[in-house]
């Protein structure tokens, strides 16, 4: 096996070669460690890369193998963590320059579950400052530069996790810990032809991770497959007493019949047309194994204006220090200089009908979908966007940007998976969407890797260039 | 192609909302005149959000609880 191969091979793979004692924790971190620097800041994917942890923890896992101890199928495989994450020997900065030198000394929870499952913490990977909290206009939004996706480095790798989605695709960490309030796992996922999990609300602690909106925000695995995404999330899943939201909830038996897939309605409307042809060609693939079930309605709203309600009043909240500092004028969008002082200014009465008006669709949302094991819909409606022009200048206004269950999904806390399916205009992936009941990580999972078992698209990866 | 039509002039915003914005003036002395439009434009936005998270028609009923719930701690 050559570098490259092993630098693009998934973490499962990863995991097995380093137990099987075919390479050693140490060999491949200083493959990743080298590929960080060669290649991060040219994908804008990297804050801080983690020099002597990594390789500290590396030779820790070498030892404990050796010794006869294996801490399971990710023992010894590398990462990377989203930049929003406490780590002890970096800063962590949320992406934001009035954060550029925050300093926590201890480990968010999901890393000290990562490290004692024997992963090995790379690097802190790059992210839209503050996770798009003031409301981004550009791909041009981090204190570290626009993050690019290594498809085509003229285009946005998507946000807020950008450096995970670009770290994973390039193959510079085994896999990555991204974050999603809103669709921060799903559109990197797609833009940069991962695989992408969030994860059901309350299933993995964010003790350690900065808050944007307390209701909604989830930590997933980002990752070159699917298999990959189930590994991760029984890692970092669990009740943790210092996030009170985060519970010991079981994963569900995959029942032995055939899954039923619900196709959203009017999923091919107002998309790219690669993008409906590479999704029509997927649902080709889901009913190989899968009854599926097209023209699944969504409950009437208004969902984005009752999640822009909710957010608004606590992500004020999260950056009341920040706006009340004036500090904001830091910040790298010019959009997000002044996003700030407009949630201050949100109503209370707003805040709670929102958060009303939420059990009313949550329990809409919940009774329309629990015939299905998923309901599914492209990630995205277009492919990634041009850096350097306005995401509403980029494409026809008839292309609407998020599709259908973004924030009905968020709202609901509901679990997705988005899987790359093929490619559209200027060699950009595409992907598709894969909503699951709550607690049904593991069933949506479970078709995510019936898809990749009949499609090559998660195996495939860019070539780098150096800029 | 499209016949052309004139941009309509940018909405001035309401004197509330402006108000508003002027304040943030001291927490950022340096906000300009149209940076200060700006934040009035959002904050009208803003109190158009009770209207539309309540559309005409579908009120909510006065036993529907926020999502998450009070609860007390017993120590």
């Amino acid at each position: 096996m050559t570098e490259e191969q092993l630098a693009f091979s998934d973490a499962t793979t990863l995991g097995s070669l380093i137990a099987k004692k075919k390479v050693s924790s140490v060999e491949l971190t200083k493959l990743y460690l080298a590929r960080l620097e060669k290649y991060g800041s040219t994908y804008g994917a990297v804050v801080t890369i983690m020099h002597d942890r990594a390789l500290r923890e590396a030779r820790s896992a070498d030892r404990e193998l050796a010794s006869g101890t294996s801490r399971g199928p990710l023992h010894g495989v590398p990462y990377g963590a989203k930049d929003l994450l406490a780590a002890v020997g970096a800063p962590t900065t949320w992406g934001a320059a009035p954060y550029r030198n925050q300093v926590f000394d201890y480990d968010a929870t999901v890393v000290q579950k990562l490290r004692a499952a024997g992963a090995v913490l790379l690097a802190k990977l790059a992210m839209v400052e503050l996770a798009g909290g003031f409301g981004y206009d550009d791909a041009d939004a981090s204190f570290t530069g626009p993050g690019r996706t290594p498809w085509n480095r003229d285009y946005w790798s998507g946000g807020s996790s950008s450096g995970p989605g670009a770290a994973v695709a390039a193959g510079l960490v085994g896999f990555a810990i991204g974050s999603e309030t809103n669709g921060s796992i799903m559109a990197p996922a797609a833009y940069c032809g991962v695989t992408g999990l969030r994860p059901t609300y309350g299933r993995v602690s964010r003790h350690g991770a900065m808050a944007l909106m307390w209701t909604s925000d989830k930590l997933g695995p980002m990752c070159r497959s699917a298999r990959d995404s189930e590994l991760v999330l029984r890692a970092i899943a669990g009740h943790d007493p210092a996030d009170r939201t985060s519970l010991d909830a079981p994963f569900p038996k995959i029942p032995g019949r055939k899954p039923k897939i619900g196709v959203l309605a009017r999923s091919t409307e107002r998309i790219m047309p690669a993008v409906a042809s590479n999704f029509l060609a997927s649902l080709d693939v889901l009913r190989e194994f899968a009854d599926v079930v097209t023209n699944v309605t969504l409950p009437r709203g208004p969902y984005g204006s009752v999640f822009e309600a909710i957010f608004n009043g606590e992500c004020a909240s999260a950056f009341r220090d920040l706006i009340e500092s004036g500090k904001a004028r830091e910040l790298q969008s010019t959009d997000d200089r002044l996003g700030g002082y407009q949630v201050y200014n949100a109503l209370a009465v707003d805040y709670v009908d929102g958060m009303r008006r939420r059990t009313l669709l949550n329990e809409a949302v919940g009774k329309a979908f629990a015939g299905y094991d998923a309901i599914v819909h492209p990630t995205r409606s277009t492919v990634s966007y041009p850096v350097g022009i306005k995401f509403d200048k980029a494409y026809p206004s008839k292309y609407n940007g998020a599709t259908g269950l973004g924030s009905p999904g968020n709202l609901a806390g509901l679990p997705e998976i988005s899987v790359p399916n093929g490619f559209g205009d200027h060699n950009l992936p595409t992907g598709i969407a894969m909503m699951g009941r709550a607690w049904g990580e593991m069933q949506i999972t479970q078709i995510a890797k019936a898809h990749q078992a009949r499609t090559k698209f998660h195996t495939l990866h860019p070539k780098l260039v150096v800029v | 192609m499209p016949a052309p039509t004139a941009t309509p002039a940018p909405k001035k915003p309401s004197d509330a909302a402006s108000a508003l914005a002027a304040r943030m003036r001291a927490f950022d002395p340096k906000l300009t005149d149209a940076e200060l439009a700006t934040i009035a434009d959002g904050i009208d936005g803003n109190l158009q959000l009770g209207r539309a998270v309540n559309p005409k028609g579908t009120a909510i009923p006065n036993s529907v609880e926020p999502a998450t719930s009070f609860k007390v701690i017993v120590s």
